[in-house]
């Protein structure tokens, strides 16, 4: 098994690696970048649930 | 003699001005030409067909706006030196990072599956099976990948961009009116009136002009190539002439089956060619050979895009100029992505046409976040220094982000929901 789980183990050990060195974030979090950032939230949000709900109503 | 040195003079300052240029052009003219891929190929062989030459100058206005978004790639890639995945990673953090990420292999895999759909269904006119396309196609691009070197990958991809030329003698061949394409292609107007259909037009039309694989793209192919703040004007001239010529190849395909199919419904491009052929062999032929000419620029670029961005992220080895033992991941990714679409449309009753819809909702979900970064990255003044967005530059750009979000997110949402604008 474990020519399976070192690999896993590898792979989520680098994507931990990658979060930590983009934990900051280099662009200035203005009041406008964030009204902006959470605005594609919601927007995104919209987006995926009208998706979820035309594939439902399709189903 | 005073004078005669002066011209002498001048046609050496031109020559040498043309000299540079063309060892600096290429990631603007590639991914611009590479934006006519299949898809945008069967657009606008539809819109010609639908709407005969009337919808030439909504075209020529996207001139403007697939420049200044594709130039500030250009200006980003130049000044940081990062792709677009590494640039949203670094001035947003994971969360944008990984969603962009994911959503550009994703939306690039399927648009890959889209490229040999077209591939694979120019070339069955020839008689070639689509087994055969896929192979030749995968080897191909095997070959000029694993050269060794950006430049030689760089100036192959602009042989197939010259390629993408031959709807211009096609246009030709079939003897359009002159004084119908000036009066009804360049006089602002609405065929038929503005409808549900033809707003869907308008929207797929913007669609095939503004992808987000090309931001990725280009900004990548930028730091790849090795562009500096110096030769930023270059970089800005390269995309500006790449926008010309992507949009003049499109209003010659228009004009092509405007002439010769006005009326016809049409699904897709390789339908729109046998159609032609009945016409005018050659005329048929080159759109054939045009369709699969944009596919494999299509896939040669989107690929690229893809396995670019996760040499970024994971920090491999990511260039061209990396031979194949120096960068396994990179390369691996390329053939991954590459081989898995190819072998999608060889399964028996695939559903191509769901996933070319599905493209388009995925596309409209990746487009916004990707344009909406782009601007907020051109802003970060404590990176880009005198190369940040001028005020002007913000209210164009802002306003091209604006008009692109509202009208691809009705396009999604048309794709979702087709009765909603019957």
């Amino acid at each position: 098994m474990s020519f399976i789980t070192q690999p896993f183990g590898r792979f989520l050990r680098r994507i931990r690696e990658i979060n930590q060195r983009y934990e900051g974030k280099r662009v200035e979090m203005s009041k406008g970048v964030k009204i902006t950032l959470f605005m594609l939230r919601a927007y995104l949000l919209l987006l995926v649930g009208l998706m979820v709900y035309s594939f439902i109503t399709k189903l | 003699m005073n004078f005669f040195s002066k011209i002498f003079y001048q046609i050496q300052k031109v020559w040498k001005s043309i000299k540079l240029y063309l060892i600096l052009c290429g990631p603007g003219l590639v991914v611009m030409v590479a934006d006519n891929d299949a898809g945008g190929i069967t657009t606008y062989a539809a819109t010609g067909a639908k709407y005969g030459y009337g919808l030439i100058w909504f075209l020529l206005l996207l001139i403007p706006i697939a420049y200044f978004v594709q130039e500030m790639t250009v200006r980003l890639g130049a000044v940081t030196k990062r792709g677009h995945a590494e640039a949203i990673f670094e001035g947003f953090g994971a969360f944008w990072g990984w969603f962009s990420l994911l959503d550009l292999l994703f939306l690039d895999w399927l648009t890959l599956v889209t490229e040999f759909i077209g591939m694979t269904s120019a070339l069955a006119i020839f008689g070639v099976p689509a087994w055969m396309t896929v192979l030749g196609v995968c080897l191909f691009m095997g070959l000029i990948m694993l050269n060794g070197r950006y430049w030689t990958w760089e100036k192959i991809a602009m042989l197939f961009c010259a390629l993408n030329l031959i709807y211009i003698p096609g246009a030709f061949m079939v003897n359009p009116s002159v004084s119908q394409i000036i009066h009804n292609g360049l006089v602002p107007n609405w065929p038929g009136g503005f409808n549900g259909e033809l707003f869907f037009y308008l929207m797929a039309n913007i669609g095939t002009t503004i992808a987000p694989w090309m931001l990725f793209f280009q900004q990548s192919a930028v730091v790849d190539k090795g562009i500096s703040e110096k030769d930023i004007p270059w970089g800005k001239l390269d995309t500006l002439i790449g926008s010309v010529i992507t949009v003049v190849v499109a209003i010659f395909i228009v004009v092509v089956t405007g002439t010769i199919l006005p009326g016809v419904d049409i699904d897709d491009a390789a339908q729109a060619a046998i159609q032609l052929m009945d016409y005018n062999k050659y005329v048929g032929t080159f759109l054939a050979i045009g369709l699969f000419n944009a596919g494999l620029l299509g896939a040669i670029c989107i690929s690229l895009a893809s396995s670019w961005a996760f040499g970024e992220i994971f920090g491999w080895a990511h260039s061209l100029n990396n031979k194949v033992k120096e960068a396994p991941w990179f390369y691996a990714c390329y053939f991954f992505t590459l081989i898995t679409a190819g072998l999608v449309v060889l399964i028996p009753n695939a559903p191509l046409v769901l996933i070319t819809l599905f493209v388009q909702v995925v596309a409209v979900t990746l487009l916004p976040a990707a344009l909406v970064f782009l601007i907020l990255l051109l802003n970060d003044k404590k990176t880009m220094g005198k190369y940040a967005n001028t005020p002007m530059q913000n209210a164009i750009c802002g306003f091209i982000v604006v008009v692109i979000v509202i009208l691809s997110t009705l396009y999604g949402l048309s794709v979702l929901f087709p009765n909603m604008f019957k």
